[in-house]
């Protein structure tokens, strides 16, 4: 099985749409859940889409706005203005 | 029709690209003297990318919503007296060691990254300097700020500055960014960033900050989590460095390669300060040492090195030391830092049936058979009325700057010490990971201000056994040092939550 | 190995050279299987100083909180210097004995191994 990556977001309710929206988008992605903050983990690729939180928070979502509630992540990162994506291997 | 608004990628793009120049009046190798000498070779600076691609208007816009939400919090512990609203007053053995140990780094941390942004020729990685720099700056503030209302209530946080540069258990984290800091720019990025924040400090700012909000201190959990979302981008920031030496040069991939072996170990050895606070220091448990081992390093942590497999680099030297230690390695230093709690900032104590029982769930048989007995016959003397403290200077490590005080590998009835030799004079390490650190660059190695040794030259204000040299560092004998139990921490807590036990007719009952 | 380094020379003597000790030596000594005592002691002494005497006067007081160190007789250990095998006389000097600055004595004491069967 592919390395996992992963994503940690403070357990609030600011953070709670990305949760959600995170555990929609990426069907092998795991909740682990120990006070105060909440870890994603998720075999070889995870994607945190714009248009999905949105969808949640019934806002416009800026995906920079993650910084605010984020805690630490694994894996290489690219982000641009619609998704946020996790990843091993090349 | 106007162009419409810049994507992410073109923001960023026109922060870090094309705003620097080549120098005319003076060779570029005079103004950035500082970015070749370590070997490392760089072809195309702008090769360099921030994968978070952030640029300044959105860094201040973030941050300053980050302060904002903390020191909103900050105000609500201070005047709701969250003091009181923690697990138990031994909880503070942590945030003590934070504050003297952990929050210097912090300014240590910034002013390393000021310095590597200033030796870099190239603009992105200028700009990722500056930012880290900002971010560490930031970090041993707002640590302060939340410690300093601790302050007011608990002991041994009243001089921090002054033992940092003193106390023989803060030289360990001390001696590592110096160690940094006093390398080139590639290295120093290297051992920080990646090194430490990438591989290790999830360990500090994960499962420990989750322990700190389990132990209801609302304080550090806020800074914790706010500082390690900034750490999220020096990870990253981290391991884009390691991959941008790695593509520029095939040359950098050896360098590169012995700088992660050094580092992990060094990290490594530094955390073990990290997993006591975790095992012994907080009163309620969230996971233990070996627990958090298995998932940031085992898990995590390999994960990323199967990724660098590519580049040719493997996993450093020495991990598997790091798994075989991993069943002991908090009990060896509690056991440690237990004995030599005359000089320290901090309390210790014997944990309770409770906890021991803890150890042997989570340790299993190693614990039982070796630990378990070590520290019940240390509670028996304390109940005797012989509270042990060891009152001679130990051996320290050369390198980590930790007594020696660990097993071998194979082998937990057995010290490890390794003896390594330079220029006619002998030094002792801790471990094969130290003493390959040492051999490496002894030169280096040889100048480090070892405390014991500093004592017995007189070079610690004339001290001449662990009580003056404890009042050197500041600290008032029992007030400061010493056994928790009986200490003023101690019976100001019990007098506190006889009060609010008295105010609440329920639990007075 | 070495440090890479600007500029030429990068070479600095030892902080903890003898010249730090007015004379004396900074030597360590550890008494193996007796875990309960962390790590192995420092000690500042002359090399004048009766290899015995040292042993006596500075190292058992260190170690009287072990129950194994009211028993312990120096005659029968088993000693090593700088992890090689060592046989000192005990009425000798420590200079005499070969103990230097930075050495590292070691010793076990067969029949008292330490607590609970695994060396505490």
């Amino acid at each position: 099985m592919a390395d996992k990556v992963f994503l940690a977001l403070q357990n609030n309710p600011d953070a709670q749409p990305i949760i959600d929206a995170v555990l929609e988008d990426n069907p092998g992605a795991v909740l682990n859940e120990t006070p105060g903050m909440v870890k994603i983990d998720c075999p070889g690729r995870l994607v945190v889409r714009r248009a999905s939180v949105e969808a949640k928070l019934g806002r416009d979502f800026d995906l920079q706005e993650i910084h605010v509630n984020l805690v630490s992540l694994g894996g290489n990162l690219d982000e641009d203005d619609d998704e946020l994506v996790l990843s091993w291997g090349s | 029709m106007a162009k419409k608004k810049l994507g992410l990628k073109e923001r960023y793009a026109a922060l870090t690209r094309g705003l620097d120049w080549e120098t005319t009046y003076e060779p570029m190798d005079e103004v950035f003297p500082y970015d070749r000498y370590e070997g490392i070779k760089i072809v195309d600076w702008d090769a360099w990318a921030d994968p978070f691609r952030l640029t300044m208007d959105a860094y201040w816009k973030y941050q300053s919503e980050k302060e904002r939400k903390l020191y909103a919090i900050l105000d609500a512990f201070q005047q709701n007296n969250g003091q009181l609203n923690i697990s138990d007053a031994r909880y503070l053995s942590a945030v003590k060691i934070w504050l003297q140990g952990i929050t210097p780094l912090e300014y240590v941390a910034h002013r390393g990254f000021a310095h590597a942004g200033r030796a870099f020729r190239g603009a992105g990685a200028r700009v990722a300097c500056q930012m880290q720099s900002i971010d560490e700056l930031r970090h041993a503030q707002t640590q302060l700020h939340a410690f300093s209302h601790y302050n007011k209530y608990f002991n041994g946080m009243h001089n921090f500055a002054h033992m940092r540069d003193r106390a023989w258990y803060l030289s360990i984290p001390k001696s590592f960014f110096e160690d940094a800091y006093s390398a080139g720019p590639f290295e120093f990025v290297t051992s920080i960033s990646f090194a430490f924040e990438y591989v290790l400090t999830n360990l500090l700012f994960m499962p420990f900050v989750s322990g700190a909000a389990y132990n209801g201190d609302m304080a550090t959990t806020t800074f914790g989590f706010s500082a390690q979302s900034d750490e999220s981008r020096h990870m990253t920031l981290g391991l884009e460095v390691v991959k941008f030496m790695l593509e520029q040069h095939e040359d950098n991939v050896p360098i590169v390669q012995a700088w992660l072996d050094k580092w992990f170990w060094r990290g490594y050895r530094l955390l073990g300060l990290v997993g006591t606070m975790m095992d012994y220091m907080l009163p309620k448990k969230v996971m233990c040492w070996k627990e958090a081992w298995e998932i940031y390093w085992e898990e995590n942590g390999i994960a990323l090195f199967h990724d660098l497999g590519r580049y040719g680099i493997r996993l450093p030297k020495h991990h598997e030391v790091a798994g075989k230690e991993k069943h002991r390695l908090t009990h060896e230093m509690w056991t440690t830092l237990y004995q030599f709690g005359n000089a320290l900032g901090l309390h210790t104590w014997i944990p309770n049936d409770e906890e021991l029982d803890w150890f042997s769930e989570k340790y299993g048989e190693l614990f039982d058979t070796m630990y378990k007995p070590r520290l019940l016959y240390l509670r028996e003397l304390e109940e005797k009325g012989e509270r042990y403290f060891n009152n001679r200077l130990p051996m320290v490590c050369q390198v980590c700057q930790i007594p020696v005080f660990f097993t071998e590998p194979d082998d937990p009835q057995t010290q490890c010490v390794r003896i390594v030799e330079h220029s006619g004079t002998k030094h002792h390490c801790c471990s094969d990971g130290c003493k390959d650190i040492f051999e490496r660059e002894p030169e280096k190695y040889v100048q480090a201000l070892i405390p014991p040794q500093q004592v017995y030259r007189g070079e610690a204000g004339g001290a001449t056994n662990i009580f003056e040299y404890a009042a050197w560092l500041h600290l008032e004998r029992d007030v400061d040092t010493g056994e928790y139990r009986g200490s003023p921490d101690h019976q100001h807590w019990l007098e506190w939550q006889r009060r609010h036990k008295a105010a609440s007719p329920d639990e007075a009952a | 190995m070495s440090v890479a380094h600007l500029g030429p020379g990068y070479d600095f003597p030892s902080a903890n050279r003898a010249e730090g000790y007015g004379g004396d030596i900074n030597f360590y000594i550890q008494w193996e299987q007796h875990l309960l005592i962390a790590c192995p002691s420092a000690y500042r002494a002359p090399p004048d100083m009766i290899f015995g005497d040292f042993l006596e006067q500075l190292f058992r007081p260190d170690y009287a909180v072990h129950p194994d160190c009211a028993q312990l007789d120096f005659g029968q250990c088993e000693w090593r210097y700088d992890q090689q095998p060592w046989q000192p006389d005990l009425g000798k000097s420590l200079r005499d004995n070969g103990v230097a600055h930075m050495g590292f004595v070691q010793f076990r004491s067969p029949g008292l191994d330490g607590l609970h069967g695994v060396g505490n």
